[in-house]
C-alpha cells in the first residue's frame, strides 16, 4: 500500500516537473549577440563598390552615407545604404510565397544586393508556433506578420518597437499610417503596412450587377458615385432586391453571422472593445454599439432582407439567391476560391456603407509586418519591407476579375482606414470565442440584443484586463 | 377424439411458438441490420461524400439538384490535385521521412519493451512512469524545447565545449532534415512511441518465459534471445504496431510542418490544400472544393490499399493484443 502511494507521489512529482520544464523551456534571458548596425556599416564600407547592381547609381545621403539608388521598370525606387549589400534579411511567412511575391524578392535581391531568406509554415494555423520556436532557437529571423486578430498578443510577445529602428521613415506617405496607428502600443509602432499592397484586405460590399439591372434597381455603385451610398440607401437596395423567384427566396443581403457583424460596428465608428493606443476598455454599454447591432438584427428579423437563420452562404450569392454580400476584397481576385470569375452575371463591389452623414472611411482586416525580437538585420528588414509591400512592384491589375473591382480596391486603398481590434483582444484572453459571441448576437432579435450583449460583460472585462496587463508589461 | 384434439392443440401451440421464434429472430435481424446500416452510414458517409465531391465540377457544386451523383465524372479534379500537391514528390517525401521513422519505431519500441517486460533493474521504477509521461504529455507542449534542441543540436553540451575551445560554433542544425524524426524514433521516444512500447509490453508478458530460459540454457544472450525467440513469436504485436505506426506517421502534419521548410510530405500539403490551390492555379482550376476532395482521396488511397491488404491479419492481431488504436 505504502509502495503504491510512493509510486503515485513520484509519478505526480515527475509530471509536475516535466510540465514546468516545458513551460519554461526556451525562456532563457541570455543576452542575444546582435550585429550592431554600425558594426556592419564599418565592415561593408570597404567592399561596397564591388557589389553595385548593374542598373544602380551611387550618391550620398544626408548622413554622409553612400546609398545605391535603383529604379525598376515601372516599379518603385529603392534607396539602400551600401553597407547593407551582402547582408541577409530573414522573414517568416505564414504561407508559401505567391509567384508574384517571389519575383518581387528576386528583383529586390538583384537591385540591392541584399539576400532575402524566407521560411514559411505550410499551414497558417501553426504560424504562431513557427515564430515562437524560431525565437526560442535564436534563429535570428528579422520579419514576421501579425493581423488585427493577433493584437495585442503577438506584437508584445515577439515583436520590437519600430520607431528607433534605422530604415523606417514614417513620414513616407506610402505607409498606411491610419492602419498602423490602430495597433500602436504606448506611442510606438510595432508593424507596418503599405497603402494598396497585395496583402491589403479592405472590407467592401459585393453586388450582382446583372440582377440589379434586370430588376431595374439603382445599383450600389450608382449610389456611391453620386456620394449617396450609406445605410439608408443600402437598405433601399436590399429591400428592392428581396423577392421570390419561382418559389426560391432571393435575399437582398447575405447577412452571414460570425465575426462579420463587426463590419457594421466598425462602419458606425464603434466597437465591442475600444483602444486609445495605451489602454483597452470594454464598450458593451455604448448606445451606438447597441443601436448598430439592433440595426443588423433588424435586417433579418424586421426588414427581412436577409435570412434570419443565417443559413445562406457565398454559394447563394453565386447562384443569384443573394444580391449583395459584405466581405474582404479577396474574392475580387481571379485566384480566389469564391470563383466569381466563373459567374455569368457581372459582379461589382463598392466600399462598405457608412451610416448616413458619416465620413466615408475604408474598413480593413489589417496585415502588419514587424521586426522580431532578436532580429539581426533590422535596417535591411526595414528597406526590404518598404519594397516588398509596395504595390508598385507588382502587376496589381492582373489580379482583379474586372476593372470596376480594381477601381474600388484602388479607391479603398486611398481612404482613411478603420480596424477592429476586438477579436485580437478576446483571442488573447481566451475567455470566450468571439465568433460564437457574434453568431449568437446575430441570431437574436433587436429587443434581445442588449441583454445578449450584457451576458458577455464579464468575459470582455477579463479580456480587457489581460490585454492591458500585456501592454503594460 | 380427445387424442386428436390434444394433438392439434400441441401442433398449434408448437406452430405458434415456432412462428413467434421466427418472428422474434426476424425482428432481431432487422434491428441488427438497421443498426449496422445506421452505424455503417455514419462512418462511411463522409467517405462517400468525398468521393462524390471529388468528381463534381464547379457547375455541379452550384447546382442545388446535384447532391450525391455528379452530372458527369469530372476527372480533371484528380489531375489538378496531382499537380497542386506535387503528389509523387510529396509521396516520396512521406515514404522517406514519416513512414521510415514509423518503421524504425517498430523496431526500437520492441527492444525497449523487451527490457521493460523481462528484465528487473533498479531504474525501472523511474523509467516506467516516464514512459507513461511520454503518452500523457501532448506534442504541443514539447514542440518548443524539441525545436530548440534540434536547431542547436549538441551531445550533452560536448560539441559546445569543444566549439568554445577552438572558437567555432559546432552545434548542428537538424531542422529541415529527416533526423528530427529519425533520432527520436531510434531512441524509442518518437511519435506515439510510449503507446507502442505499452502494446509490446502487454504482448510480451504473455509469452512463456520457458522459451527464453531454454534459449539461455543453450547459451544465447539477451540480444540473441530477442532476435531468435521473441521476434518470431511476436509477429502479431509487430503487425499491430507496424500498422498503427505507419498510419499515424502518415497522418502526422503538425511537427512535419514545423520542422520542414521544404520537401513536405502529403499530410502537410493536404493541411494547406486550399492555399496551395489558390497559389498554384487559383484562376485556372475549375473547382477548388472538387480538387480539395480529390486531394483527400489521393492522400488516403495508399493507406486504404495498405489497410485492405493487411485487414484480416490486423483484426486478428488486435484481438490477440487486446488494444484498439
Amino acid at each position: 500500500m505504502t509502495h503504491s502511494i510512493n509510486f503515485k507521489k513520484l509519478l505526480a512529482l515527475l509530471m509536475t516537473l516535466v510540465m514546468v520544464m516545458c513551460v519554461f523551456a526556451g525562456c532563457g534571458n541570455k543576452e542575444e549577440e546582435y550585429y550592431s548596425y554600425y558594426e556592419y556599416y564599418e565592415e561593408d564600407d570597404t567592399a561596397s563598390d564591388d557589389t553595385q547592381s548593374d542598373d544602380g547609381s551611387t550618391d550620398s545621403n544626408d548622413d554622409g552615407n553612400t546609398t545605391t539608388s535603383s529604379k525598376d521598370e515601372g516599379g518603385s525606387t529603392t534607396e539602400v545604404p551600401k553597407n547593407l549589400r551582402g547582408t541577409t534579411v530573414k522573414m517568416l511567412f505564414w504561407r508559401p510565397l505567391m509567384d508574384a511575391e517571389q519575383k518581387a524578392i528576386d528583383k529586390f535581391e538583384k537591385e540591392t544586393g541584399i539576400k532575402v531568406e524566407v521560411k514559411n509554415t505550410p499551414n497558417a494555423g501553426t504560424y504562431g508556433e513557427l515564430i515562437s520556436s524560431s525565437l526560442a532557437a535564436k534563429e535570428g529571423y528579422d520579419i514576421a506578420m501579425f493581423n488585427n486578430t493577433d493584437f495585442p498578443g503577438r506584437p508584445v510577445q515577439y515583436f520590437q518597437p519600430l520607431n528607433d529602428i534605422k530604415g523606417f521613415d514614417f513620414k513616407d506617405s506610402a505607409w498606411d499610417i491610419s492602419v498602423m496607428d490602430t495597433q500602436k502600443i504606448n506611442g510606438k509602432y510595432y508593424g507596418v503596412s503599405v497603402n494598396g499592397s497585395l496583402n491589403s484586405e479592405y472590407i467592401c460590399m459585393f453586388f450582382n450587377e446583372t440582377k440589379f439591372k434586370d430588376r431595374g434597381v439603382k445599383t450600389p455603385r450608382e449610389y456611391w458615385e453620386e456620394g449617396n451610398w450609406n445605410w439608408d440607401t443600402f437598405l433601399e437596395c436590399a429591400k428592392a432586391m428581396t423577392y421570390e423567384d419561382n418559389g426560391v427566396q432571393v435575399y437582398g443581403y447575405l447577412n452571414r453571422g460570425s465575426s462579420y457583424i463587426t463590419y457594421w460596428t466598425q462602419a458606425a465608428g464603434t466597437d465591442f472593445i475600444n483602444y486609445d493606443g495605451s489602454k483597452f476598455t470594454a464598450n458593451l454599454s455604448d448606445t451606438k454599439l447597441i443601436d448598430t447591432l439592433k440595426f443588423y438584427n433588424d435586417l433579418g428579423h424586421k426588414y427581412k432582407v436577409g435570412d434570419p437563420e443565417n443559413t445562406y452562404g457565398v454559394p447563394d450569392f453565386r447562384t443569384g439567391n443573394a444580391a449583395m454580400f459584405s466581405c474582404i476584397t479577396y474574392p475580387m481576385r481571379k485566384d480566389s476560391d469564391t470563383k466569381f470569375n466563373q459567374m455569368t452575371d457581372t459582379i461589382d463591389a463598392v466600399p462598405f456603407p457608412m451610416p448616413k452623414g458619416e465620413k466615408e472611411v475604408a474598413l480593413i482586416d489589417s496585415t502588419l509586418f514587424g521586426i522580431l525580437k532578436g532580429a539581426k538585420n533590422e535596417e535591411g528588414a526595414a528597406v526590404f519591407l518598404r519594397y516588398f509591400l509596395d504595390p508598385a512592384n507588382y502587376d496589381m491589375s492582373s489580379y482583379f476579375i474586372n476593372k470596376n473591382l480594381e477601381s474600388t480596391f484602388n479607391a479603398l486603398s486611398k481612404m482613411e482606414k478603420r480596424v477592429s481590434i476586438t477579436q485580437g483582444v478576446v483571442n488573447y484572453a481566451a475567455q470566450v470565442d468571439f465568433g460564437n459571441v457574434c453568431h449568437n448576437i446575430a441570431l437574436t432579435t433587436a429587443d434581445q440584443t442588449s441583454a445578449k450583449l450584457q451576458s458577455y460583460k464579464s468575459n470582455f472585462e477579463v479580456a480587457v484586463q489581460k490585454a492591458n496587463k500585456a501592454i503594460e508589461d | 377424439m380427445k387424442l386428436l384434439a390434444f394433438k392439434n392443440n400441441v401442433t398449434s401451440n408448437f406452430k405458434n411458438a415456432d412462428y413467434k421464434k421466427i418472428a422474434s429472430k426476424v425482428a432481431v435481424s432487422i434491428f441488427r441490420y438497421a443498426m449496422l446500416i445506421a452505424v455503417g452510414y455514419t462512418v462511411l458517409s463522409p467517405l462517400f461524400q468525398i468521393i462524390s465531391n471529388s468528381l463534381k465540377s464547379d457547375a455541379d457544386f452550384m447546382n442545388t439538384s446535384v447532391t450525391w451523383i455528379p452530372t458527369a465524372a469530372f476527372w480533371q479534379n484528380y489531375a489538378d490535385a496531382l499537380f497542386v500537391m506535387d503528389y509523387w514528390k510529396a509521396l516520396l517525401n512521406t515514404l522517406i521521412v514519416p513512414v521510415l521513422s514509423g518503421l524504425i519505431e517498430v523496431v526500437s519500441c520492441g527492444v525497449v519493451a523487451y527490457a521493460f517486460a523481462r528484465f528487473k533493474f533498479p531504474e525501472r521504477k523511474i523509467l516506467y512512469p516516464l514512459l507513461l509521461l511520454t503518452i500523457l504529455v501532448p506534442v504541443r507542449m514539447t514542440f518548443l524545447p524539441s525545436f530548440v534542441n534540434y536547431r542547436n543540436f549538441d551531445f550533452f553540451g560536448i560539441t559546445k565545449v569543444i566549439g568554445d575551445l577552438i572558437g567555432k560554433d559546432l552545434t548542428i542544425n537538424l531542422i529541415n532534415t529527416p533526423f528530427t524524426f529519425y533520432l527520436p524514433s531510434i531512441f524509442g521516444v518518437g511519435f506515439q512511441s510510449g503507446l507502442f512500447i505499452m502494446i509490446y509490453i502487454q504482448f510480451l508478458k504473455g509469452i512463456p518465459k520457458e522459451l527464453e530460459e531454454a534459449a539461455w540454457i543453450d547459451g544465447a544472450g539477451p540480444i540473441k534471445t530477442f532476435i531468435r525467440i521473441i521476434v518470431p513469436s511476436s509477429s502479431v504485436a509487430i503487425l499491430t504496431v507496424s500498422i498503427l505506426s505507419v498510419i499515424w506517421h502518415w497522418n502526422e502534419y503538425y511537427l512535419m510542418g514545423l520542422y520542414f521548410n521544404e520537401n513536405q510530405p502529403l499530410a502537410v500539403s493536404l493541411s494547406n490544400i486550399m492555399n496551395l490551390i489558390s497559389l498554384k492555379g487559383g484562376d485556372t482550376i475549375n473547382s477548388h472544393t472538387g480538387v480539395a476532395m480529390a486531394s483527400c482521396m489521393l492522400f488516403i488511397l495508399p493507406v486504404l490499399v495498405f489497410y485492405l491488404i493487411l485487414q484480416k491479419k490486423f483484426i486478428k492481431s488486435i484481438d490477440s493484443v487486446g488494444i484498439v488504436g
